[in-house]
């Protein structure tokens, strides 16, 4: 073999593998890139959102500040909250929690930064605030479903605004509880509630319920029994399973609140009745007192 | 309903069964870590002279078995007119062991004419290795009239996590609390036998007591002594003046 032709052999030898170290040194240090080009879950893209950095010490914030935050309560419009549309194709986890502290800081797409709202340890009735994850334990930051409204229909620009919203808190911050077993099924389509064996699909029961009217529907997407309570101006006294949902397409479909959609009694209990709560009848009413707070409510067309 | 209640208030033939075999070891090592460290011993089997809430004690010891309970009290009293009651909400659970664990439970809801002022539950059980223990207690005392509320004070996580594994075994909120004849006994003398990290997390959330309605809370102690188990055990005490009563959300009907 001529010189020459053996020391372009060598060149092109010494290029191809340097281009393959290359190569492979990139792929290597960026493995989100690799995972999320070869096999994008579902998961990943709720987890999309900006993490905290690598290396990043978490401290909380003092009580001051935590006193300053808005609480995140059935009834506030908190812009710093997540979109949990985007929840309800995740794998129903059955966990629930309460709160370690007195406010518990949550926070939105950037964990590394400041908090958007807190959560306060017992909700409005006294209890103690049950706690439904999403996403548990990434990175120490478990994301969670949050009772209030990230923005009102009016303003989102398209009419339509989220109707449950999420948000991260440290996982360390979080206590366990009961476990829910079941999750309600509810198709608004064929105007039903289900319950649901969540660990291996099974319908248990089944009831007919009303539904939102065109104007006023009643939202889809994954939601939580976030309590319950009598209230004798509602329902007539029967039990409100008040859920984290909130009307996705107008501000207050009836009364002053957020457009909170609840699950309960109502003698209008057939066909597209509601403000976008969902009506019960009797049968349906006992069997949703029968689930614990933290039960998953999963709301399809 | 009411006497099924009444009966387990006072005594759970459940709790029977797991006692006989787990008397001597669980009440034996966390009165031997009492006499050592001064902490008032388990007071779960002491007959109260108030009414008490008594579950979960001295079950689900076989191994790999978990055992998930809670106990809301509402308590009301009037201290002009002395006129008192309570609600009881109890959830009892049973099942494997797991993360979460698969349990199935009895709920039950129950008024009473009286004060509810003790909650015991959850003491010598979970000794079987491998077994979760996860209990918690929440009591709101609605008192009419003037009282003074102070913190409530806490006797947690003595003698507790022992027996190997990687540090922390405790994730105990508040550490340390040692108070003698505190209003909250819970996760003393438990996790001891080795296993996981973080293993005992016990904690007492913003919790106040009074003179005017005492409260005494016994839980998780002498629990979870086997390898491999978890004791997760949370309180909450508070005293809030009634008449106040919380604005009721309106739902879109």
């Amino acid at each position: 073999m001529p010189e020459s032709r053996r020391w372009f052999l060598i060149a092109g030898f010494v290029i191809v593998v340097t281009g393959l170290g290359i190569g492979f040194t990139a792929v290597a240090s960026t493995p989100h890139a690799v995972s999320g080009s070869v096999k994008p879950s579902s998961r990943s893209s709720i987890a999309a959102t900006p993490s905290a950095p690598a290396g990043h010490v978490y401290t909380r914030p003092d009580a001051a500040t935590l006193a300053k935050l808005p609480d995140a309560n059935y009834n506030a419009v908190i812009s710093g909250l997540l979109d949990a549309a985007g929840s309800a194709s995740l794998p129903l986890r059955s966990e629930t929690f309460t709160l370690k502290t007195e406010l518990t800081p949550l926070y939105g797409a950037d964990r590394s930064g400041v908090p958007v709202a807190s959560l306060p340890f017992l909700n409005f009735l006294g209890s103690r605030t049950v706690v439904v994850p999403v996403v548990l334990n990434d990175g120490g930051w478990t994301q969670i479903l949050t009772p209030s409204r990230r923005e009102l229909p009016s303003g989102s620009g398209t009419g339509v605004a989220a109707s449950q919203t999420m948000a991260w808190v440290r996982t360390d911050q979080l206590v366990a509880g009961a476990p829910v077993q079941q999750h309600v099924l509810v198709n608004v389509s064929k105007q039903s509630l289900s319950i649901v064996n969540t660990a291996d699909g099974v319908v248990t029961a089944t009831y007919s319920v009303g539904v939102g009217k065109a104007d006023t529907a009643t939202p889809v997407g994954l939601t939580y029994l976030e309590a319950r309570y009598r209230d004798p101006k509602q329902e007539a006294g029967h039990q409100i399973y008040l859920t984290g949902a909130h009307s996705s397409v107008a501000d207050h479909p009836f009364g002053p609140d957020q457009g909170l959609v609840g699950i309960h009694w109502n003698a209008v209990n057939t066909g597209a009745v509601s403000h976008a709560c969902i009506r019960l009848n009797a049968a349906g009413d006992n069997a949703m007192s029968k689930l614990a707070d933290g039960t998953r409510v999963l709301v399809v067309k | 309903m009411k006497l099924k209640y009444a009966a387990m208030r006072f005594w759970n033939p459940r709790d029977a069964q797991g006692l006989k075999r787990t008397t001597v070891l669980a009440l034996g090592l966390f009165l031997a870590v009492g006499v050592l460290t001064g902490v008032h011993p388990l007071t779960a089997s002491a007959a109260p002279a108030s009414p008490a809430v008594n579950q979960c004690n001295g079950t689900d010891n076989v191994g790999g078995q978990a055992v998930v309970c809670d106990i809301t009290i509402t308590n009301n009293l009037n201290l002009a007119t002395g006129a008192i009651s309570s609600t009881v909400t109890t959830n009892d659970c049973h099942g494997a062991a797991g993360a979460p664990p698969p349990v199935t439970c009895i709920s039950l809801t129950q008024s009473f004419p009286t004060l509810t002022t003790s909650a015991d539950q959850c003491n010598g059980s979970g000794l079987g290795g491998g077994s979760n223990v996860i209990c918690s207690v929440t009591i709101l005392n609605n008192i009419t009239g003037t009282f003074t509320a102070t913190a409530a004070t806490v006797n947690q996580c003595v003698g507790s996590g022992g027996g190997g594994g990687t540090q922390p075994t405790l994730n105990c909120d508040p550490y340390p609390a040692n108070t003698t004849n505190a209003t909250v006994t819970q996760c003393n003398g438990s996790g001891v036998g080795g296993g996981g990290t973080d293993r005992v997390t016990c904690t007492v959330g913003p919790s106040t007591i009074t003179s005017a309605l005492p409260v005494t809370v016994n839980q998780c102690n002498g629990s979870g002594n086997e390898g491999g188990n978890t004791v997760t055990c949370t309180v909450s005490i508070r005293n809030v003046l009634a008449g106040l009563a919380p604005k009721l959300p309106t739902v879109s009907g």
